[in-house]
């Protein structure tokens, strides 16, 4: 525990990325920390067979009837284990959920986004309701974000979830080249080359979104129970 | 993703140590129970999550089929998206009766005893 699983239907929303980025930050604070790689593109599987001395462990080779007992294997003896899923409205992203101690959802400031996130949204609420009892904390997290201005798409999308009543993650994660490399380079943030545009604010946003993360599991821990729909 | 306390506090409170406090906080532990998976399941159908595992194919050709005669009636296009399940069993039915999807959707309306003109 806990169990993060990062959910959208849409795929290119910043899921891998931000799974990899909040991992990666975790994992620097020296939090042991799985990844379950369950996009059958294997995103963060191809990142971890580069040469990265980074301790995340990354889980792949995942289906519908293992993706419940991997989780709970690894979260017996990890920190944290964060599940990346495929961006379609299928059955792994649902069987993850009924695992999840945090939902995060990512979400690009764009109506085909928000329209796919909404569906998320309504899967959580949904097996709330099929769970009786069992709340499912959730969040959606702005991606690919500009650190400099909020743009008035994302002033609207803010409105609108704010209206549904659709809890928000203060951190937003910027739009980084350094985000982009530790892909291709195979590499952890904190192991790049100085020389990539903005690495230190990626950085600062990527322990931003770490330290927020662990303060909501936290504040749910302390809870003793699940008191609040969304944290 | 500085792992350096705050140094712009003058009296020494660190925002960082009190992350790092609460993350000691975080323990490995068994998940909760395993929920009966079927009623999930059927949960996030209705939610438009359906299984993308173990969905049949559908048949493949044995034999050349000629191209379907073009219809003699006026015609127009009608773009659908459709449960992988429902066109799964779509493209089966016009496989095995060597129907195209214009005369699948016919033949069905017709055994539906649905008017068509």
């Amino acid at each position: 525990m806990p169990i993060i699983v990062t959910a959208s239907s849409k795929g290119g929303a910043g899921k891998s990325t931000m799974t990899l980025v909040l991992a990666q930050a975790l994992d620097f604070m020296d939090a042991t920390v799985t990844i379950i790689d369950a996009d059958p593109n294997r995103p963060i599987v191809r990142w971890r067979s580069g040469k990265s001395n980074s301790k995340v462990e990354v889980v792949g080779d995942i289906t519908e009837s293992n993706i419940v007992r991997v989780i709970r294997e690894h979260a017996a003896t990890r920190q944290f284990v964060l599940v990346d899923l495929e961006g379609t409205a299928n059955r792994l992203v649902s069987r993850a959920i009924t695992q999840a101690d945090l939902v995060i959802i990512p979400l690009q400031a764009s109506a085909l986004d928000s329209n796919e996130a909404s569906k998320a949204v309504a899967l959580i609420r949904e097996e709330e309701e099929t769970l009786e009892g069992r709340i499912i904390p959730f969040r959606v997290i702005m991606t690919r974000t500009n650190p400099l201005i909020t743009t008035k798409i994302e002033r609207e999308i803010y409105k609108s979830l704010d209206n549904a009543e659709v809890p928000l993650m203060r951190t937003r994660l910027h739009e980084r080249q350094a985000y982009k490399a530790i892909f291709v380079r195979k590499m952890a943030l904190n192991e790049l080359d100085a020389s990539i545009n903005g690495l230190e604010a990626a950085m600062e946003n990527a322990a931003a979104l770490a330290e927020e993360v662990i303060d909501l599991i936290a504040a749910k821990q302390a809870g003793g129970k699940e008191e609040n729909a969304h944290v | 993703m500085s792992n350096q306390t705050d140094e712009g506090d003058p009296f020494g409170f660190s925002t960082r140590n009190a992350v790092k406090d609460k993350l000691r906080t975080i323990r490995p532990m068994p998940a909760p129970s395993i929920p009966d998976m079927a009623r999930v399941d059927a949960a996030a159908e209705n939610a438009g999550f359906v299984s993308r595992e173990n969905v049949p194919a559908p048949l493949a050709y044995t034999a050349y089929l000629p191209p379907a005669a073009p219809l003699a009636r006026p015609t127009i296009a009608i773009n659908m998206r459709v449960p992988q399940d429902v066109a799964g069993a779509f493209k089966r039915f016009c496989t095995e009766h060597r129907y195209s999807y214009p005369e699948a959707l016919e033949e069905i309306m017709k055994r539906a005893g649905l008017p068509i003109k």
